[in-house]
């Protein structure tokens, strides 16, 4: 017995001594391989390169770049049969350079055609097909998974840019916004009595809760009825309330938090609170460059929706400027 | 800080605000889904209608508990099980498509009106999300909707061969007595390719 347990123990030794063996060959064997740091072409690869115009460029750093989306469902619960997500109808791409200290922005029309991922029935990939890149945000769950095939077709839009964080917000954030920065005074020159009595023609008023929601949203039975109309009413609204906002900020630097935290049942995103607060707080002396609205022609498709055909050679000048430096 | 911040929740404001365009035109992945048709003697002024169901609460409700019936179900072929043509005739879907991998990515429900049996033969050209590859055969799986007694929802498949167009919509021809059906049941239509 006690020979056994020796022989055991000897045995157990030499198996032992042949795995540090092994594992010694292959860490030495791997430490043969080259050091892709020290690599130039490898860096290069990493860093991105595209020629533009007979010239070599590098895509650069310290650019972060924010997808704004704002999705026509009423809820931003898990849709079934991964076809009801919603349509992402308003999209603005937000391209934070902390080398230049710039903060542009990219107007995205929902009509633009791109290529989108399409979802089956059942959730797997059904291939790529062009469409509005609105209807991107219609496949998958209605949140994070239809915010990536958002940023997907945006990416795909232009140039296949590196998108690092989206926030996606739903309708019902609106009351919400409103309120917390304590409702925003407008003059009505319509008429929303019928939706509430209070808001006849030529009444001033600070707009509160459902009212918010009533003066933005409603179009067939106000006014003249139009989208241009509706348009116009939209911008007096988030006028006054960047005024609010740029107001209650001077305030308070942890109002940030707070609008995170109030309108969080509302947003899907993958920026984190802390990671938000710090990011603005970076941002906070950036210059504000123009907004960048894309060069191209509408039409009606053949189905009968409207469709944005962006210039490409306007496209991949708009992403050359600002992602990329071009190499001495 | 206030001024990104602004222009943040400003733009988030905004893009609510566009979104809630209830009335403006905008397309979604219901509108993706386009079916057009053809008959042997369908006259011209005919009123014959062969779409999807988007609005109809309950048809869509019975295609939903399908769709995941289909999700629970071991394998594409074991949800459809035995399935015959309109000759009444057993076929093996695997073996129509030469493969045993199913995919099912299109499944809706399906509506028809104002057919007629003398229009005879329907040609129907079917966009749907997805674009199949030009020429690929595919499986347009006809199914009508019955309740029993206790509730229990009950399908009825019946296969038809479809071919994928140039554009990647599918043509599939139904016979009349499948479109009378499906005029008078409640249908849901089913795609299975490679």
């Amino acid at each position: 017995m006690q020979r056994l347990r020796v022989i055991l123990l000897l045995a157990a030794g030499i198996l032992l001594l042949i795995g540090l063996y092994l594992g010694g060959q292959w860490l030495e064997k791997r430490n043969e391989k080259p050091e892709t740091s020290g690599d130039h072409t490898m860096r290069y690869a990493y860093s991105g390169l595209l020629d533009y115009e007979g010239a070599t460029y590098r895509r650069r750093g310290n650019i972060t770049t924010v997808l704004l989306m704002g999705i026509d469902r009423e809820n931003q619960t898990a849709s079934v049969g991964y076809r009801n997500g919603g349509q992402a109808d308003f999209l603005r791409l937000l391209v934070l350079d902390a080398g230049k200290k710039r903060l542009t922005q990219i107007q995205i029309d929902r009509d633009t055609m791109t290529p989108i991922t399409v979802l089956g029935v059942l959730g797997d990939k059904a291939g790529m097909r062009t469409a509005q890149v609105c209807l991107s945000h219609g496949f998958g769950n209605g949140r994070e998974q239809s915010c990536a095939l958002t940023v997907e077709a945006v990416s795909n839009l232009l140039c296949g840019i590196q998108i690092d964080f989206y926030m996606s917000m739903n309708l019902d954030g609106i009351s919400t916004l409103n309120d917390l920065l304590g409702g925003v005074e407008v003059t009505l020159e319509d008429d929303f009595s019928a939706l509430d009595p209070v808001m006849t023609p030529g009444t001033t008023l600070t707009l509160m809760g459902d009212q918010a929601e009533y003066y933005v949203r409603t179009r067939r039975s106000i006014g003249v009825g139009t989208n241009e109309a509706r348009m116009v009413r939209q911008e007096k609204y988030i006028s006054r309330m960047t005024e609010l906002l740029s107001e209650q900020l001077s305030e308070s630097r942890e109002f940030v938090g707070t609008l995170y935290d109030e309108l969080t049942p509302y947003l899907v995103t993958n920026v984190n609170r802390g990671r938000l607060i710090n990011m603005t707080w970076a941002a906070k002396d950036y210059e504000r460059a123009n907004l960048i609205k894309l060069d191209g022609y509408y039409e009606v498709g053949a189905d009968g929706f409207m469709q944005f055909h962006a210039d490409e050679a306007a496209l991949q000048r708009i992403v050359v400027e600002l992602f990329y430096e071009k190499l001495k | 800080m206030k001024k990104l911040v602004s222009v943040l929740v400003a733009l988030m404001l905004c893009l609510t605000a566009v979104a809630m365009a209830e009335s403006v035109p905008s397309k979604t992945t219901d509108d993706m889904t386009n079916i057009s048709v053809s008959a042997e003697n369908m006259p011209a002024d005919s009123s014959m209608v062969v779409a999807t169901s988007e609005k109809d609460e309950e048809h869509l409700a019975a295609c939903e508990k399908e769709i995941k019936k289909l999700q629970e179900s071991a394998s594409v072929a074991a949800y459809f099980g035995e399935v015959k043509n309109a000759a009444g005739e057993v076929v093996s879907l695997t073996e129509v498509l030469g493969t045993d991998a199913l995919n099912v990515f299109e499944f809706t429900t399906l509506t028809v009106e104002n057919f007629k049996e003398e229009y005879g033969k329907v040609t129907a050209n079917i966009q749907f999300a997805t674009s199949y590859t030009p020429g690929e055969k595919v499986l347009v799986m006809i199914g009508l909707i019955t309740v029993a007694e206790d509730g229990t929802q009950n399908v009825a498949w019946t296969v038809f061969e479809g071919v994928a167009a140039d554009d990647g919509s599918i043509n599939v021809v139904l016979d009349p007595a499948t479109m009378t059906s499906i005029q008078n049941g409640t249908a849901v239509m089913a795609v299975i390719s490679k």
